[in-house]
């Protein structure tokens, strides 16, 4: 069952849109790496608030910084530090789902209780919280991010370990002495592992849409990162007379919300056997 | 020769409920020994007893006479390869996210180097998985399909396979033909015995269905409220000296 393998009779158009979009993300990267010259971070106070030329495809910012260079470099920023808030939350929240879900019992309980109490802080509100005492920046919202979204994998791995272990395959693989790691690996890891990764998928437009809204309103990164949400918050005043500068980071945040919520959706089917089959 | 001895078994569920109250039956080699009573009488937990996926409370399970039940669960792995299992839905004995061929392999890949086979021979997985699916009368080509795109009757012939797959002593077999309709029975029933005969296996058949029990087994126990309370030789059963719980399930039958 490889993710990546494409039956080419079975091409729908969310394929296709998603092989689009990513080949795009891709170009633009690889545009950015060969030709841009531009330092995301040189001022020019010279040639500020340009309109769009070939030297700035996407015009200049109040400081004479080329946009489309910081909207490539914010991609990785922006991007990886989802990616990283999100594969550290998986770390954390896959293994105790994993143990509650497969030990039961007491350990089940407790540790599902502390992880209904992380439930009961909303994201926004510990991202504030974490800022207050520990200073705005992009690390203490990451941390914020993983203090609230390690539950959801712990909860999500618990319930279909849970719905899988009473099932008579499981006291197949008993009977046959495979150890409770074997099981796991081979048993229980195909259920979890589609699910984990379509949660994680949806999650990741979650993550860069509450990275980018919370460096809008300045608890996240600090300038002068080329961060989007940043990016719009430093574009609004000049919103009137230069409104593009607002437009190019918003249209680079709902590309990759949108990218990752399709990714989501073509997971999920790809990662359903049963359906697979039907269409 | 006798393969297993249960004696005087007791097992009581943490609710305070007593399952099984001084069961003791032995299973010759070679033999099918049925084991019929309704629902709820305890006949899947003593399938799983015997299988030691509960803990009895009192008594002895021996098999070759070796005791299993007080065995920890890694001490219990020299002996798992002689007791398979079949159960009553096939659809969850597979894993549905696993190919069959997948899940064909569990055994060998546990017991497969401890173990001579005499009628299967590995030289590769796909070769192995191919006499597997002969061995049921299934065709090779399903060993690349999921579970759900097999039939009731074709899914639990996989679970067969995967059971004598390491040719065990013994295989309990838990209501296997229940889910299946009249036909799957009669065809999964004569593949039961041919296999019986063909691998010198004994059989430990447990089911609510009489007919089913009666045409594969040579001696049948009857249960009832956790107690055996009738054992006899399948021919005999319609004589008078049976007891009265037997002439009612023989009369409804």
């Amino acid at each position: 069952m490889s993710v990546f393998s494409i039956n080419y009779s079975k091409i729908n158009w969310k394929t296709a849109l998603l092989t689009m979009l990513l080949s795009l993300l891709t170009l633009l990267t690889a545009y950015a790496f060969l030709f841009l010259k531009h330092d995301s971070d040189f001022v020019d106070l010279g040639s500020r608030l340009l309109p769009m030329s070939l030297s700035h495809p996407f015009g200049t910012d109040h400081l004479g910084r080329d946009v489309l260079t910081r909207i490539l470099l914010g991609a990785q920023l922006t991007v990886g530090y989802a990616f990283l808030a999100l594969l550290t939350a998986v770390a954390i929240g896959l293994p105790i789902g994993l143990i509650a879900g497969y030990k039961g019992g007491l350990l089940e309980r407790v540790l599902m209780r502390i992880a209904d109490t992380f439930l009961a802080f909303p994201d926004t509100i510990v991202a504030i919280v974490l800022s207050g005492l520990l200073g705005p920046g992009i690390e203490n919202l990451l941390l914020a991010i993983i203090f609230v979204k390690w539950v959801s994998y712990a909860r999500l791995v618990r319930s279909t370990v849970v719905s899988e272990r009473q099932k008579e395959y499981i006291a197949m693989a008993k009977i046959n002495g495979l150890s409770d790691g074997k099981i796991i690996r081979k048993h229980l890891f195909p259920h979890i592992i589609g699910n984990v990764l379509v949660l994680a998928s949806l999650d990741m437009g979650k993550i860069i849409l509450l990275i980018s809204s919370l460096s809008y309103i300045g608890l996240g990164a600090q300038p002068p990162a080329p961060e989007w949400g940043a990016m719009l918050n430093d574009a609004r005043p000049y919103f009137q007379s230069m409104p593009s500068l607002m437009v190019y980071p918003g249209l680079a945040i709902v590309t990759v919300v949108l990218i990752s919520n399709v990714l989501g959706d073509y997971l999920r089917d790809k990662f359903d056997v049963k359906k697979e089959v039907q269409s | 020769m006798r393969l297993m001895t249960i004696s005087n078994v007791d097992k009581t569920f943490s609710n305070g409920k007593q399952v099984l109250k001084d069961v003791s039956f032995s299973l010759e080699k070679g033999q099918c020994l049925g084991i019929i009573g309704e629902s709820g009488c305890g006949k899947s937990t003593l399938a799983r007893c015997l299988l030691q996926l509960e803990k009895i409370d009192a008594g002895e399970i021996s098999l070759n006479g070796h005791m299993l039940h007080n065995l920890k669960n890694k001490e219990l792995n020299p002996f798992r390869k002689n007791i398979q299992a079949v159960f009553q839905n096939p659809s969850a004995s597979l894993n549905p996210k696993l190919k069959i061929k997948d899940s064909l392999m569990d055994p060998y890949q546990q017991y497969g180097s401890q173990k001579e086979l005499q009628h299967f021979n590995y030289t590769s997985k796909e070769a192995y998985v191919k006499q597997l699916l002969e061995a049921v009368e299934l065709p090779a080509q399903l060993a690349d399909r999921y579970p759900h795109e097999l039939s009731g009757g074709q899914q639990q012939r996989v679970t067969i396979s995967r059971a004598i797959s390491i040719e065990p002593e013994v295989v309990v077999l838990d209501e296997p033909t229940s889910s299946l309709d009249v036909l799957s029975q009669a065809s999964l029933l004569k593949l039961l015995e041919k296999l019986r005969q063909q691998f010198s296996l004994s059989y430990v058949f447990i089911s609510h269905d009489l007919a089913a029990v009666a045409s594969l087994s040579q001696d049948m126990l009857v249960m009832k409220e956790g107690r055996i309370i009738d054992g006899f030789r399948s021919d005999e059963i319609f004589s008078q000296n049976r007891h009265p719980y037997t002439k009612e399930l023989v009369s409804m039958f």
